[in-house]
């Protein structure tokens, strides 16, 4: 079942259209990705999202029900623009964003030592927030966002300004989160985290969704005709169907090519018409392009059409 | 309303639990007579400095030497080129000459100095000069001294405003507040200025809280839980009790000090100024003063002061904050923040020009329109209120002060909105309009 549904929402600001008619359906217990290049109206999506701007037109369903003002309460949000208190200490700042979200004290107090826990800080309760680095402050917006054990949470370029340790731990966190039941909206235009972390994703660009679905299906779909082998004996340039790119000789009478069709043919046929011709595989793989080289692929391709 | 409630807690608490704001609040009523002391001090020891002026006199009035103050005019037979080097020398501040004139077309009198003498100093020396030819003057008419004394009169004005309902005392008697012109310019000028003081200081509070959550970017964060006009509602209900606590504490402090003051010279408001009068010649002249003071501060309504000075601060407050408010959201630093200010500080500062006419002539129109009109009345109406103002003035006063405060918090919301999240462009009073009149963000 899907936790969220973005029916068809329309928005325009004053000189320009921000979101083109754009409907996703992300399912409950997953991660999705919302990719798109800078611009593309992405942040005005999770605002919208959010409630803290409207749509123009279009819907917005949670839990399959239209998305009403108390729903933000269901909802964690860590936007890309953020910041903190700085002349506050971060206990009284998580006990104000903890009432906001209709905590009580103590509920905000266990949730707070729980989540200093979890990303392994320690108690920072009284500590002023001027005085934390970029990468402390960075863990307690998080903390902001996971205290009110929101269904749904929205992280808005999460990992800009985290180290690598400190980008694992949140990983291993929103992982952990997605098996307790959570759905987690991510976005982002940095591709690598994306194909370790997302399910499903969306792309957009120029305000319209370009691409939609499961990453796996969206993978496959885009499957190149690309194969690498690891063989024996030279590969003969004069059979037909496909065309050597690159082979070169490892060790002895080992190869490795890639090759790339000339002819639409299914890889059991590609690997019959090598073995009829005496090469001896040793390793046989298909190329998959990473979300990186679709997501370049998808934009020039929209920018092309303009 | 609870979000509003939450987030005007954390502001109240954050300001009133600074040290700076105790300390300020503490210091504060102190600095405005320390530098009044300061001043009489300095006034003061420069007026120690003895200062002789040479008097060359063809007429041979000053015959002996003349002290007033710490100067002395000294006359002499030297010629002005001496004097003159002198003065340069610093050994004599300055030479008067006196022509031969007949005394009763006196003119040419010169007075010749390194420095341009202080009016006072101009104003003493003429004294002494027409005291000196009125004397010649009676010895020639042959008038008698005594007479003449008899001649002057003083006669003071005590002046009464009468309420609307007259009551009549045990005696039969008219009983009218008595109340002082000078008191009622003084209260009228302080209250004004309070005012005045207390928009242009905690409305910058407003717009630097607002532009400090805006480029600090814990604005979206806090806005992912609330309204954007219920945060701007909670700042500017938190601004403006931290205000309004600093008012009371004031109120307090003066008081307890009058109470304490009052008790120390004896003085029971019953005490009226003619039993002082009666009792002049026994009393000492500073209890004199005490007396008169604490007279004329019980012949003003200190309560109905106190209650409309409230409402007209609020009502200022909030006016001008809703507005600073607007600003802060709109605008990315504070440098850009000021081609926005401006036109918003000009009622504020006219205000307090007008404020000499309205002091003056406080039932002129003008007077009564400025009044009337919201971006002036907070602090004209506080500077007419003490000569007295009909009831139904004051009443449209507040109410189009009422008015004009939720249209202004409508407005500034309404930019607010738009303007907490947007950064970068470059704003103008169109692109401020286009947010104001759009329908849906």
């Amino acid at each position: 079942m899907d936790l969220l549904n973005v029916k068809n929402i329309c928005k325009s600001y004053v000189n320009h259209r921000a979101l083109d008619n754009i409907s996703i359906d992300i399912p409950r217990s997953s991660i999705f990705g919302l990719l798109g290049p800078n611009g593309a109206g992405k942040t005005t999506l999770i605002r919208i999202i959010n409630q803290i701007i409207n749509q123009d037109s279009g819907k917005i369903l949670l839990h399959g029900k239209n998305i009403n003002y108390d729903d933000i309460r269901k909802i964690g949000y860590m936007p890309e623009e953020r910041g903190l208190y700085k002349k506050m200490k971060i206990g009284d700042f998580l006990l104000f964003m903890g009432k906001l979200k209709g905590l009580s004290r103590s509920e905000s107090i266990n949730s707070a030592k729980n989540w200093f826990n979890n990303l392994e800080v320690s108690n920072w309760w009284n500590k002023n927030i001027e005085d934390l680095s970029k990468g402390m402050s960075q863990k307690v917006q998080f903390i902001l966002t996971v205290l009110h054990n929101p269904d749904l949470i929205i992280l808005d370029e999460p990992f800009s300004g985290f180290d690598p340790v400190n980008t694992n731990l949140i990983k291993k966190n929103l992982l952990r989160l997605k098996d307790e039941g959570k759905t987690i909206i991510f976005s982002t235009h940095r591709m690598e985290s994306v194909d370790e972390l997302c399910d499903n994703l969306a792309m957009i660009n120029k305000s319209k969704t370009i691409l939609s679905g499961k990453i796996n299906d969206i993978k496959s779909a885009y499957k190149s005709d690309i194969y690498k082998i690891k063989h024996l004996n030279r590969i003969d340039d004069k059979i037909s169907n496909f065309s050597v790119i690159d082979s070169k000789i490892v060790f002895d009478n080992i190869y490795e090519s890639e090759i790339k069709l000339t002819k639409k043919i299914s890889s059991n046929d590609l690997l019959r018409l090598l073995l009829s011709n005496s090469i001896e595989i040793l390793e046989f793989k298909q190329k998959t392009p990473n979300m990186n080289d679709i997501f370049i692929m998808k934009v020039e391709e929209g920018n092309n059409n303009v | 309303m609870y979000k509003i409630w939450i987030i005007f807690e954390r502001e109240y608490l954050q300001r009133v639990k600074k040290k700076s704001f105790l300390i300020g609040t503490l210091l504060t009523p102190l600095i405005l007579p320390l530098i009044m002391g300061i001043t009489i001090f300095f006034l003061s020891s420069d007026d120690k400095k003895k200062r002789i002026i040479s008097c060359i006199d063809y007429n041979s009035l000053i015959v002996d030497s003349i002290g007033f103050d710490n100067n002395i005019i000294v006359p002499t037979n030297m010629k002005l080129e001496l004097l003159n080097k002198k003065i340069n020398s610093d050994e004599i501040y300055g030479a008067l000459v006196i022509p031969k004139f007949d005394i009763y077309d006196p003119s040419g009198i010169k007075f010749y100095s390194k420095t341009i003498p202080s009016g006072d100093l101009i104003y003493d020396i003429e004294n002494i000069i027409e005291d000196k030819i009125k004397g010649v003057k009676i010895k020639d008419l042959d008038l008698n001294q005594e007479s003449l004394d008899k001649f002057i009169t003083k006669v003071s004005l005590n002046t009464y405003s009468i309420s609307e309902t007259f009551s009549e005392d045990n005696n039969s008697n008219l009983e009218a507040k008595k109340s002082s012109s000078a008191m009622a310019w003084g209260l009228g000028y302080f209250n004004g200025f309070l005012i005045y003081m207390f928009v242009f200081i905690y409305g910058s509070f407003i717009l630097q809280s607002v532009l400090d959550e805006k480029s600090s970017k814990v604005v979206e964060v806090i806005i992912s839980s609330v309204k954007p006009f219920q945060l701007m509602m909670g700042k500017v209900l938190g601004v403006g009790a931290v205000a309004f606590t600093q008012i009371l504490i004031w109120i307090i402090l003066a008081v307890t000090i009058s109470t304490l003051t009052s008790t120390y010279f004896g003085y029971d408001g019953s005490n009226s100024v003619n039993e002082i009068m009666s009792v002049q010649e026994n009393s000492d002249q500073s209890k004199e003063i005490v007396f008169g003071i604490f007279d004329m501060i019980s012949s003003v309504d200190i309560k109905k002061i106190v209650i409309i000075f409230i409402i007209y601060f609020l009502g200022g407050f909030f006016l001008y904050g809703a507005f600073f408010a607007a600003i802060g959201s709109a605008v990315d630093n504070l440098q850009d923040a000021s081609q926005f200010t401006l036109p918003i500080s000009l009622p504020i500062i006219a205000s307090l020009m007008f404020m000499a006419i309205v002091l003056e002539n406080p039932d002129s129109n003008i007077s009564i329109f400025l009044s009337m009109f919201p971006l002036t009345s907070p602090i004209l109406m506080m500077a007419r209120l003490t000569f007295g103002v009909p009831d139904w003035q004051l009443l449209l006063s507040i109410f189009l002060l009422i008015l004009s405060v939720l249209f202004a918090l409508w407005f500034a919301g309404r930019i607010y909105r738009v303007g907490i999240l947007t950064t970068g462009s470059k704003i103008t009073y169109k692109l401020l309009w286009k947010w104001f009149i759009m329908k849906n963000y």
